[in-house]
């Protein structure tokens, strides 16, 4: 077994303190330097929308004439968004997005879809987590894929928020994880013990180097245990804005380390509106004011690092352009993204807008789809990480030679 | 005698984990124990005495929303800030009182699987009330979904495959989880009427998590259609209907023939509901779902196609009855090889725990609600209609296995006076036990860090 607990100031100094021991001294003789200089400065994150976001609603086409028609019952008044440009709005509660938008920051694109044209929830999650063409035909995440393009620079250099790693960043390359919990890590004894007892066990024995390295950065400055205990241990709720301002808080201090990790996965669920999903208030309203409340805290507190951080927000599929039978909207296929940070080159919706009158929805039920989501992954991952188009398309997105990755979402 | 390998997982991977001397006591034939498990008048499960019934539920849920509504009229009627503060507490106060008999809930059906002397028998119940997910995530529901366990699953569990679901898809928790009891045919009486239209959700879910899985061979016009047929099925709040808690309300029902996988159901109200149900049931697609999502969860995350083969053969052949399918899966070798190659779940985690130690009558109801939030695993919360993941990788990342080695601990402060942590090492994993793991418990400064370590181990967090 190779890999042992991760060896920044803070552990060291937690775990030297008790090489009192010969059997404690016995146990380290395996420790090795990890979060050396990170491979690249450069900040990417991942928020997954589980549940298929409305994206009709998030970014509301106003000008689309068929919109109020469309959407019977359930589109936006004409209070209930700000305009970004004369076509497209943004739902109020996207106002951190808004105001990014006019500086320059934040792009939304609009008709976007994963390659999947079915819509169970569970596969076209695989899909866009994946990276794949089809469910099931990867086993690991392209996020994953990404970081092993780094070689052996790419372990420690990601972060999943939450108890465990989504699919989007599981495969070979080792991933932290991240959540605020109460307790912290156990005392030094019992960290070796542990190390010791794992020693065969090599999903465990991971899960343990991840957690000493990861907590070694973030539990200094969050007023330890009783800091985060009012945050509800696992922080799983991230729909409620006071969890995902803080949580997301201490996302940004974690990755303003200068040797901590530079990309990272946040989820949050609750997309799935099939019934009273609401208009200015309601369920949808409430998940977007969440998600835009992590927009700002990770702005705020990213800090200078925000002019090399890019933010990608993408759901596995949208939702049907009519309301259904009970005042929500059931699976659907093209939705929104958002693509925000100061590496973003902002200020424009991306869409080739395919209508939603006549003979234009997919399947004469769906917003169609017209821009691939992995042209906007590719162009983040080549435009902004700097990996090589090639490798890229060889090993990330596999077969995907023939879908450009967009041009000018990235800074130049 | 010195346990077997193989009765460390009839208890651990088949059970719920190892109590005091089953190691001993089952040594001698642990399939045995495991078929014996298999006789309905054996599970009788006393325990469930003064669970509501689903009816009883209904019955309350029924009582609460009129409450709530009488008192927001009253509320919105008055102009007296005083008398709008006791409307609004009354309110909270029902909504406490729900959540309060959730925890009760939540807490008796964990001591009754701790508690049980058929704990293969609750694991297969858990297994179920999984595959046919209800949530509290629709709060409605929090009233309902022990009630769900009680009436749909239970009785059904060493029935027939086809009895479960329809039970499942007739509850009111699955109801109100999946939006069909205000699904209204667009072309019927009260459809018209109200103004009101289709909700898919619940037809979707049950072909592509219940029945055929995924890939079963079905479209989007299937879903529309099988949405359709679903529309009158609801809950029945006026309590019209048979005592079960599910009404079909014809006025609600979509009119006309369906036509759904290539067969026509004609105009037949309730009948073309049964009628789908049992076609899904019968439906190669359902055998092969079903035996891998078994095969799944009693073997390895990425199960080998022979014993996925096998079980789907033991479905079909028997046309969905159960206990067959239980035999056949005790019968493969292939869950007999690898004593640790699936971890626990958080659930399992808890319960061998609780198991291990027989101390969940000295844990408040809230505590026990509290481990299982503590792990992400809180029962009938799961995010999704898909239910927890029984994979590994869903389970254990950095934070995941902090919270159990803190769980451990919180065992071991509360129960290291009584046991000796060898002892204790030996009834819980003495079978497969490691040499790291031994040495660990052994060599540990206290008996607290020892059976702290002895519960963080690879042996006790895997079956």
């Amino acid at each position: 077994m190779k890999s042992i607990i991760k060896d920044t100031t803070l552990s060291r100094r937690k775990l030297l303190k008790g090489v009192g021991c010969l059997a404690a001294a016995t146990m380290f003789s395996g420790i090795r330097v990890a979060f050396a200089s990170a491979p690249v400065d450069e900040r990417f994150i991942f928020i997954i929308l589980r549940g298929a976001m409305d994206g009709l609603n998030a970014i509301p086409p106003y000008g689309d004439t068929s919109y109020q028609t469309a959407r019977n019952g359930i589109a936006l008044g004409s209070s209930d968004y700000q305009p970004l440009d004369n076509f497209f709005g943004a739902h109020n509660n996207l106002a951190s997005f808004a105001g990014m938008f006019k500086t320059g920051e934040a792009l939304a694109i609009q008709a976007v879809a994963t390659p999947y044209r079915e819509r169970s929830h569970f596969d076209a999650q695989n899909v866009l987590e994946s990276g794949g063409v089809q469910p099931h035909i990867i086993n690991d995440g392209w996020l994953n894929r990404a970081l092993a393009l780094y070689g052996s620079q790419g372990d420690s250099l990601g972060l999943a928020v939450g108890q465990t790693i989504p699919l989007a960043l599981q495969g070979k390359v080792g991933v932290g994880t991240w959540a605020p919990s109460a307790q912290g890590l156990p005392d030094d004894t019992m960290l070796m013990a542990l190390d010791r007892l794992y020693q065969h066990d090599t999903l465990l024995h991971t899960a343990l180097a991840q957690a000493v390295g990861v907590h070694s950065i973030a539990d200094g400055d969050l007023g330890g245990a009783d800091g985060m205990k009012k945050m509800g241990g696992g922080g799983k709720n991230l729909q409620n804005k006071e969890v995902m301002e803080q949580t997301v808080q201490a996302v940004g201090k974690i990755l303003s380390d200068p040797k901590g990790p530079r990309i990272a996965t946040i989820e949050i669920g609750g997309w799935d509106t099939h019934a009273q999903q609401g208009t200015d208030k309601g369920p949808l309203a409430n998940n977007l004011a969440a998600l835009d409340t992590g927009f700002g805290a990770l702005r705020d507190s990213l800090g200078e690092h925000w002019k090399k951080t890019v933010v990608l927000a993408a759901t596995e599929f949208g939702r049907t352009v009519a309301q259904n039978g009970t005042s929500g909207t059931d699976h659907g296929t093209a939705s929104c993204a958002f693509l925000l940070g100061g590496a973003v080159n902002g200020g424009k919706v991306v869409a080739q807008w395919p209508g939603l009158g006549g003979n234009n929805l997919y399947q004469n039920r769906d917003l169609a789809p017209t821009i691939d989501l992995r042209q906007v992954a590719k162009a983040v991952l080549i435009n902004h990480l700097q990996l090589d188009q090639t490798m890229v398309e060889k090993n990330v997105f596999l077969g995907s030679s023939d879908l450009r990755p967009i041009e000018g979402l990235i800074r130049a | 005698m010195v346990a077997s390998q193989s009765t460390f997982i009839a208890v651990t991977r088949f059970g719920l984990g190892a109590k005091q001397g089953d190691f001993l006591n089952l040594s001698s034939d642990p399939r045995g124990w495991l078929e014996s498990q298999l006789n309905p008048q054996f599970v009788q499960n006393q325990t469930l005495n003064g669970m509501p019934s689903t009816m009883d539920a209904v019955q309350q849920m029924r009582q609460d929303a009129q409450m709530k509504k009488q008192a927001k009229q009253d509320a919105a009627a008055t102009m007296d800030e005083g008398s709008k503060e006791k409307f609004a507490s009354m309110i909270k106060e029902a909504n406490q009182e729900m959540s309060q008999d959730y925890v009760r809930q939540v807490a008796q059906l964990t001591r009754a699987s701790v508690d049980s002397p058929a704990p293969f028998f609750e694991r297969l119940v858990q297994f179920w009330r999984n595959h046919f997910t209800v949530s509290i995530t629709k709060e409605q529901d929090r009233i309902l979904v022990a009630a769900f366990e009680r009436d749909a699953i239970r009785p059904n569990v060493l029935g027939n495959f086809h009895d479960m679901l329809h039970a499942s898809t007739r509850h009111p928790a699955m109801q109100i989880y999946l939006d069909n009891f205000h699904s209204f045919g667009p072309n019927s009486p009260a459809g018209q009427r109200q103004d009101k239209g289709l909700n898919e959700n619940l037809a979707r879910e049950i072909m592509e998590l219940h029945t055929l899985g995924v890939s079963g061979g079905y479209t989007q016009n299937d879903v529309t259609e099988f949405a359709k047929i679903l529309t009158g099925w609801t809950i029945d709040a006026q309590g019209q209907g048979d005592g079960s808690g599910f009404f079909f309300a014809q006025r609600q029902h979509e009119p006309g023939s369906k036509t759904l996988l290539g067969v026509t159901y004609n105009e037949d109200g309730v009948n073309e509901g049964e009628q789908a149900l049992r076609a899904f049931a019968e439906n190669p697609s359902t055998a092969k779902f079903i035996a891998t999502k078994l095969a799944r969860h009693f073997i390895a995350d990425d199960p080998p196609a022979s014993a996925v083969a096998k079980l789907q053969a033991a479905f079909s052949k028997n046309n969905g009855d159960l206990v067959p399918l239980y035999r056949t899966l005790i019968s493969l070798k292939e869950a007999w090889e690898d004593p640790l190659a699936k971890i626990k779940t958080p659930n399992d985690f808890i319960l061998s725990l609780l198991r291990a130690t027989n101390v969940a009558d000295n844990i408040e109801d809230k505590k026990i609600v509290g481990m299982y939030n503590m792990l992400n695993q809180r029962p009938f919360s799961a995010s999704s209609p898909a239910g927890w993941s029984d994979k590994a990788s869903d389970w254990i990342g950095a934070e995941a296995l902090l919270q159990r080695i803190d769980l451990a601990r919180f065992f071991a402060r509360a129960i290291h006076t009584q046991y000796d942590p060898a002892g204790l090492l030996e009834s819980t994993i003495g079978p497969v036990a490691s040499e790291d793991t031994r040495f660990a418990v052994t060599r540990a400064g206290s008996a607290q860090e020892a059976i702290t370590l002895l519960f963080s181990s690879p042996e006790f967090q895997r079956r």
